[in-house]
């Protein structure tokens, strides 16, 4: 009955972007697998009645990343070291540029789900505000302001760590 | 450093790798749909279980109440006769009556008390003789004839009375008829040569309900001298020379027939 040959092409079609920003939310590479996983099974289920399937592939992605950080038992535990990642073969602008990235993705690790939801949505996903506010079922007004905050955030802890 | 948008944007994406297996997220896909499915059916079945159960708990003890509609109804067709029968439950309990809100006052119902006093017997005063008897419109009135033995009241001599008062059941039109007959009855004594209640008395409660099945009062009686009967009223009252109504006079005479013995009255239409 489901239009699977549809599923699997919107999978195939928008499934890094989705498995990235799952990575992006947890801050974890399994973890994020799974994520995605959940929500794309709930849109399995709902396939046929589907209308805009990516923006509701991303509110089901938050919504389950936000209902799992909720969970006691799958609490999430941030942490200071990152995992390896392999040098790039560049020079020193390369080591330095990568540093910035591995400190801005452990700082958003550290932030609230709902604002690390935020900032993926806007700088990941490039969702406008009102888009973004769409997918959160939160106000705009909210959007910004979590944006707002959670930038804020990542600045002074970028600032603090280099300092 | 403060990290711009576009830095932000970097970072974010920097580690972008490949997509997602489509059969491997299908695989996992139809899984989880199978196991919703499985849980909804789950939750379909328990919850027809437990309906099913409630439906046929219902049922059941609908059932029950039916049983006294039965009866009920069936006492209804006796009483057009009048052919009154003995009650199913109880040995001494007889049933009649006609219309009335059967089912109400069914088995689980009214039943005579083991045993009464005549002590609460009447006040005298004046607001209490003008008082009515019943409190509330009757509905069901419940007749309880006792032995001697099972009363406060001095026993007589000899009786051959059951240990166990005989009941009998009137509802609707009867019930209204003694109700009435009761309200009717003299506040004030007359003269009348009467036998000693005390040696031949054979206690006739009346208990009538509301159409709510509360008890709108009760009365006791005695049932050997009509003719002198005086009506103590539960809640005060007394009434002198009651008579039951004449169609209701076989009805009441059934009540006696099995306790009849040598030398006592059987009740009559009275005339004071």
């Amino acid at each position: 009955v489901r239009d699977e040959a549809g599923f699997r092409s919107f999978v195939e079609t928008n499934g890094a972007t989705l498995l990235h920003a799952a990575r992006l939310l947890t801050g974890d590479h399994h973890r994020g697998e799974d994520l995605v996983q959940t929500a794309l099974t709930k849109m399995y289920v709902k396939w046929g009645r589907i209308d805009a399937p990516l923006p509701y592939a991303r509110r089901a992605l938050v919504n389950a990343h936000i209902d799992q950080s909720r969970r006691r038992w799958w609490g999430e535990r941030p942490t200071d070291t990152l995992p390896e990642v392999a040098a790039s073969a560049g020079g020193d602008t390369d080591v330095d540029t990568s540093d910035q990235r591995d400190e801005l993705r452990r700082m958003l690790a550290e932030l609230a789900p709902k604002e690390r939801a935020v900032i993926v949505l806007r700088y990941y996903c490039d969702l406008s505000e009102q888009d973004t506010a769409a997918t959160l079922g939160m106000p705009v007004g909210t959007v910004k302001s979590t944006c707002s905050r959670a930038l804020a955030r990542l600045r002074v802890a970028v600032t603090t760590g280099a300092s | 450093m403060s990290p711009s948008e576009s830095d932000l944007r970097a970072a974010l994406r920097h580690g972008e790798g490949a997509g997602l297996n489509a059969d491997h997220v299908l695989v996992h896909a139809r899984a989880g749909a199978a196991q919703r499915r499985v849980r909804l059916l789950s939750a379909a079945a328990i919850f027809a279980v437990v309906a099913g159960a409630g439906v046929g708990g219902a049922f059941l003890a609908n059932s029950g109440g039916n049983a006294s509609d039965t009866s009920a109804a069936g006492a209804q067709n006796a009483a057009r006769a009048p052919v009154l029968a003995p009650h199913a439950t109880t040995g001494g309990r007889l049933d009649a009556g006609t219309g009335g809100t059967a089912g109400r006052y069914g088995a689980a119902g009214e039943t005579c008390p083991v045993s009464f006093s005549s002590e609460s017997a009447p006040g005298r005063s004046d607001s209490a003789l003008r008082a009515a008897v019943f409190s509330k419109p009757v509905r069901v009135v419940v007749l309880c004839a006792y032995s001697t033995s099972t009363a406060a009241a001095p026993a007589p001599a000899a009786t051959a009375l059951p240990a166990s008062p005989k009941q009998l059941t009137l509802r609707g039109a009867q019930a209204a008829q003694l109700a009435g007959s009761l309200e009717r009855a003299s506040t004030h004594r007359r003269p009348v040569m009467c036998p000693n209640i005390r040696t031949q008395s054979r206690p006739l409660v009346m208990i009538g309900y509301a159409a709510n099945g509360s008890i709108a009062g009760m009365v006791i009686t005695n049932l050997n001298a009509p003719a002198c009967t005086v009506v103590f009223v539960r809640n005060g009252h007394t009434r002198y020379g009651w008579s039951p109504p004449a169609s209701l006079t076989a009805v009441l005479g059934r009540l006696l027939v099995p306790q009849r013995t040598a030398g006592q009255v059987t009740p009559s239409p009275i005339s004071s």
